[in-house]
């Protein structure tokens, strides 16, 4: 599979032209153009300061020192790379496709997503590492900078969605203790589940100096609920449940639930620091991870 | 129940079409896989009982609707599992009530017959031409029904006046009944319209009503019963009224004054101030008055007047103001102004000193001036005789009173003489004596015309007539039943209180059946019934109460004995006194009172032959003699004498004019017609109105060609007036009203569109469209509000999230 099979050439060339940059500064075993609190090796000036006793002798800038007879430190700015790890839902509860996402599927919104943002990232030579789950975690990548990495993830994201069902915060528990190493998450899940155990997975992931982006995908339909009539409606992760409704009858009732459900993980969210950004699926991919990324120079 | 309209209720089938929706929808529905159960499943298991419920709920009103709609169209009939009369033909008996009270004038100006009329209109309207309607108006109750159409009714209707006197409701009804019995249909409805004052309630007129109401029951076929009340805003109305016009003295005697007195009364809330009252004599003014009349009071009016002309007189007061009936601003009286009273007295015990004589007490007391020397005329000329010159006096003279004093007893010739002489109208005065053979007066008084008794048998005496042991029988009284004694009396003190009485003899009126019937048979009936004599004015009529054909108290002892009694025999009267008239046995013509005592009797028995003032609804009655007899009293006394001369010259040539006089009656509103006079046993002829229905003057004319040129009296008038009780406007208690109207079964309305609503359900049952109507509406807007209700109840079930 090629990256062209998942993502749109013109889509491509937008998310080469982002950068993506950390909130936090985490560490990377290659310098990158993350800007690191450490000053010292590299290869971008910084500043000069004085000396000060205490000061290692090799940092003094001997030159300074001869054209103006005092004592300089010179200062470095060190850029590291990013690790980054993508947490894609492939439950049976992505598989929905409406009529206004012209029937691409959560799931195959979230391909695109992940795509993009791996190629975005390789292309900067951060670590991209992928795991798949829908009610346990399916296939699993580490992180790697290299380029030939893409493939690896590429393969792993075109496989078809589970009809499984969601359990963010058992799979998250579970996912937990092997990411050992402080990084960038990135969530691409309908947070279809239960809110309590997502928090306290997401607090897990915080207490590991995570940081944690929530791409929130969800279907238009999902959101303003849009039917009439008599509707039987046929879970996609439990085919076994189907529940007749009046759809008129119920707009207003599942609105109200859907928004409780909405504020109750932004809440989460807030708390845990967890950046949420909320898509549908009519919406380009690359014009929501811009936004994302204006948010996030402009809080910088 | 029924439906009028019963093929659109097939319509209510409309209900299987949301049945068939419902079934065909239950089974058509989309299928859709759906990710976000996790939010609708949340939803759906919280509301699914609830929406299950509301569902067959709305299933349930929307078949309904249609059902309900269809019922509206078909419009149902509540009969009460009775077969009704539907638009079979029925016989309508309408009782108006035409009393002077329903003319009064609401706050809206309408008068209350006017708003029957508008009411009668709409029910009328109502009925089919097949219908029979009667209209009977309170006033008429005695005259044969004639059944007509609704058409015919409605243009007599237009034609009524509120001009009659009081009502009587179950005599009223009581005739409604028996109209309706003559009804052709056997769908009888009575519907009796007026105001209920209270007077149309009172205990006799419920006692009547209760009859009524036993005639009911046994009949067959029962009319159903409404009263429709107008009269519901009297307290608001402020009226004011003539009530009376009275005379201070017994009879008016030409060229001698009188007084007479106007009562106003202000049923207002408002004093009334410089009030104009105005007195007029036959048309032509004659005084006026100021008054001022305090609120809920009445005021008394004087006018001081003499009458000159001999004859029947029309004095009018009249008030000029605006209040709620205007017709009672004015009342007028009939007076009857009579020439001198010739009273013969037969003295039995007579003496030559002064006052020696039996009735010289008497003599003087009914001609006090010609006694005293005066100029001034008496109102009685008295002849005194003996007992032997009654025949022949009685001939001669021809008095109208003749007064037996102490006679002891009289022949059968002198007693037939006398018996004619009641008969024909004359009265009679008998005192008691020593020498009053009491078998004698006890038998009967028997005469080619008539046999009669007196009042009251006479008795044994009673206490010692003479020396000095005798002593003072218990004082007596007089009954205010006979009223020309009323005026004597001033304050709670007895007409008689210091007259002593000794000695009297014991009159046992006639009270046993026999007796009365023997009293009666031959009396000569005047075909006026005396309950109806209780009204205003003059003459003797209104002292005499319903004891026809028996004796009524005029004075009593303490002990109950009578010692005046008074009854009508034939065309006259007949007064008995248990003592003489000198004061042999009592004090009476010592006293102060004796005088007016007798001057009132006298001027009460044989001042006034004619009754002049009826109440309307009333009969009236006109001697021909007094268009013929050359003692009429409207002539002078020159007249007189030369109608003798010329009528006594030749009596066939009188009897041929008798045959040859034509009679007319002009009533009130100006027609006039021919009268037949109606042969009355013993008495002369007499023009006979039945019932004199409208109020106002009465004008009865005797055409005598033949003795054009004989200043012969040839018109008189009699008066027909409205009691003044129709004047208090004063609605019936709505108890005694329910009352009556369960008595008699009936309905009580305040306004006739409920009467008519009522008719309608009781012919074609209650329709229930209305109701069906707001049911409908009313399941429309809860379908409306259970579908609203359905999406907020499963909104606001949801499970409340909490923030993590």
């Amino acid at each position: 599979m090629r990256i062209l099979d998942l993502v749109k050439p013109k889509d491509l060339a937008r998310v080469n032209n982002l950068q993506l940059l950390a909130r936090q500064v985490v560490e990377g075993f290659c310098s990158g153009r993350h800007r690191s609190p450490h000053k010292g090796f590299s290869v971008e000036f910084k500043e000069h300061r004085t000396y000060v006793r205490g000061d290692e002798l090799r940092n003094i800038d001997w030159k300074a020192f001869g054209k103006s007879d005092r004592l300089y430190i010179r200062e470095y700015e060190e850029e590291t790379n990013l690790r980054c790890t993508l947490l894609v839902d492939r439950s049976g509860s992505m598989q929905y496709g409406g009529q206004r996402s012209e029937g691409r599927t959560k799931y195959q919104y979230v391909q695109q997503l992940a795509a993009s943002l791996s190629y975005l990232m390789l292309g900067q030579q951060d670590g991209v590492g992928l795991v798949t789950f829908d009610d346990k975690s399916r296939d699993w990548l580490p992180s790697r900078s290299r380029p030939s990495h893409l493939r690896a993830i590429l393969q792993s994201l075109a496989e078809d969605g589970s009809k499984r069902e969601t359990d963010l915060g058992g799979v998250f528990e579970k996912i937990a203790p092997k990411l050992s190493r402080r990084g960038l998450l990135i969530i691409l899940s309908d947070a279809m589940g239960d809110i309590d155990s997502l928090a306290r997975s997401l607090a897990l992931f915080r207490s590991r100096k995570h940081e944690i982006l929530f791409f929130q995908v969800l279907d238009p339909d999902e959101v303003d609920f849009p039917f009439n009539g008599r509707i039987q409606f046929r879970d996609l992760e439990r085919s076994a449940n189907e529940q007749m409704v009046d759809a008129k009858v119920m707009r207003d009732a599942y609105l109200k639930r859907y928004q409780d459900h909405m504020d109750q993980l932004k809440e989460v969210c807030r708390k845990q620091r967890v950046d949420l950004i909320p898509l549908t699926t009519d919406r380009p991919f690359s014009d929501a991870l811009h936004e994302y990324l204006s948010i996030r120079r402009r809080s910088r | 129940m029924t439906l009028l309209n019963g093929l659109l209720a097939f319509g209510a089938l409309a209900f299987t079409v949301p049945l068939a929706i419902h079934l065909l929808f239950r089974n058509r529905f989309q299928v859709m896989e759906w990710g976000a159960m996790h939010l609708l499943e949340a939803v759906v298991r919280v509301n699914r009982r609830r929406l299950q419920l509301m569902h067959l709920l709305l299933l349930l009103l929307r078949c309904l609707i249609p059902v309900l709609l269809a019922f509206c169209l078909a419009r149902p009939v509540l009969t009460g599992f009775h077969v009704l009369p539907g638009d079979a033909p029925r016989t309508l008996v309408i009782a108006l009530d035409d009393s002077q009270s329903m003319s009064a004038r609401g706050i809206e100006g309408r008068t209350r017959l006017e708003q029957a009329k508008q009411s009668l209109e709409n029910l009328l309207g109502t009925l089919s031409r097949r219908d029979e309607v009667i209209l009977l108006r309170s006033s008429q109750t005695s005259l044969p029904v004639a059944s007509s159409n609704a058409q015919d009714v409605l243009d007599k209707l237009r034609k009524v006046k509120a001009d009659s006197g009081p009502v009587d409701l179950g005599t009223l009804l009581r005739s409604a009944v028996e109209a309706a019995e003559s009804g052709v249909y056997p769908q009888r409805q009575i519907v009796v319209v007026g105001d209920f004052a209270s007077s149309t309630l009172d205990d006799a007129s419920m006692e009547a009503l209760g009859a009524v109401s036993k005639t009911l029951d046994r009949q067959s076929l029962q009319p159903s019963i409404g009263f429709l009340n107008l009269g519901k805003d009297s307290d608001q109305l402020a009226n004011l009224s003539v009530d009376a016009i009275e005379s201070g003295a017994a009879a008016v005697i030409a060229g001698r004054g009188g007084v007479f007195r106007a009562t106003v009364r202000n049923a207002s809330d408002l004093p009334v101030r410089d009030l104009r009252l105005t007195w007029q004599l036959d048309g032509t003014e004659v005084g006026q008055s100021i008054l001022t009349v305090a609120a809920r009071s009445t005021t008394v009016a004087r006018l001081t007047h003499r009458i000159d002309q001999v004859g029947v007189h029309l004095l009018t007061a009249s008030i000029e103001h605006a209040d709620a009936v205007l017709e009672d601003n004015r009342r007028s009286l009939a007076l009857d102004a009579i020439d001198e009273i010739h009273v013969m007295l037969v003295d039995g015990d007579p003496a030559q000193e002064p006052l020696e004589g039996e009735s010289d007490y008497l003599a003087i007391a009914l001609s006090p001036f010609a006694f005293g020397g005066e100029d001034q005329p008496d109102a009685v000329q008295t002849k005194i005789c003996l007992r032997q010159q009654l025949q022949k006096r009685l001939e001669l003279d021809s008095p109208d009173l003749v007064v037996l004093a102490n006679v002891s007893d009289l022949t059968e010739q002198e007693r037939a003489d006398l018996s004619r002489f009641v008969l024909r109208g004359g009265s009679l005065v008998v005192f008691d004596g020593d020498q009053v053979d009491p078998a004698g007066y006890n038998s009967e008084w028997a005469c080619t015309e008539g046999v009669w008794k007196l009042p009251a048998a006479l008795g044994e005496v009673v206490g010692v007539t003479t020396g000095e042991n005798r002593l003072q029988q218990p004082p007596g009284r007089h009954h205010a039943i006979y009223s020309p004694w009323d005026s004597l009396q001033s304050g709670n003190q007895s007409l008689f209180a210091d007259v002593e009485v000794f000695a009297y003899r014991r009159l046992n009126i006639l009270r046993t059946p026999e007796e009365q019937e023997t009293a009666q048979k031959q009396a000569i009936d005047s075909n006026e019934d005396l309950s109806e004599r209780e009204a205003n004015g003059l003459g003797r009529n209104r002292g005499i109460s319903k004891e026809i054909g028996g004796a009524m108290k005029l004075w009593s002892l303490g002990n109950g004995d009578p010692v005046a009694v008074l009854a009508r025999r034939g065309a006259g009267n007949v007064v008995q006194f248990a003592i003489p008239c000198d004061t042999a046995w009592a004090s009476l013509p010592l006293r102060l009172v004796f005088l007016p005592v007798m001057q009132q009797l006298v001027l009460d028995l044989a001042g006034n032959q004619k009754r002049v003032n009826v109440n309307v609804g009333e009969g009236l009655a006109v001697s021909t003699d007094l268009f013929l007899s050359p003692r009429s009293q409207s002539t002078t006394t020159k007249q007189k004498s030369a109608m003798d001369q010329d009528l006594q010259k030749d009596e066939s040539f009188a009897v041929d004019t008798e045959r040859s006089v034509q009679y007319w009656i002009q009533l009130p509103d100006g027609n006039e017609s021919a009268i037949e006079p109606a042969e009355s046993g013993a008495a002369l002829p007499r023009l006979v109105l039945p019932v004199a229905m409208q109020r106002g003057v009465y004008r009865f004319r005797a055409e005598i060609p033949l003795l054009k040129d004989l200043p012969l009296q040839t018109e008189t008038l009699r008066l027909a007036s409205i009691p003044a009780s129709e004047s208090i406007l004063r609605d019936a208690d709505l108890e005694r009203l329910r009352i009556a109207a369960e008595l008699s079964s009936a309905t009580v309305y305040d306004d006739i569109t409920a009467l008519i609503s009522d008719d309608q359900q009781r012919r074609f049952g209650r329709e229930i469209w209305r109701w069906l109507l707001a049911g409908l509406l009313v399941l429309l807007i809860g379908e409306m509000l259970l579908q609203q209700r359905a999406v907020a109840t499963v909104s606001s079930r949801l499970p409340k999230v909490e923030a993590v």
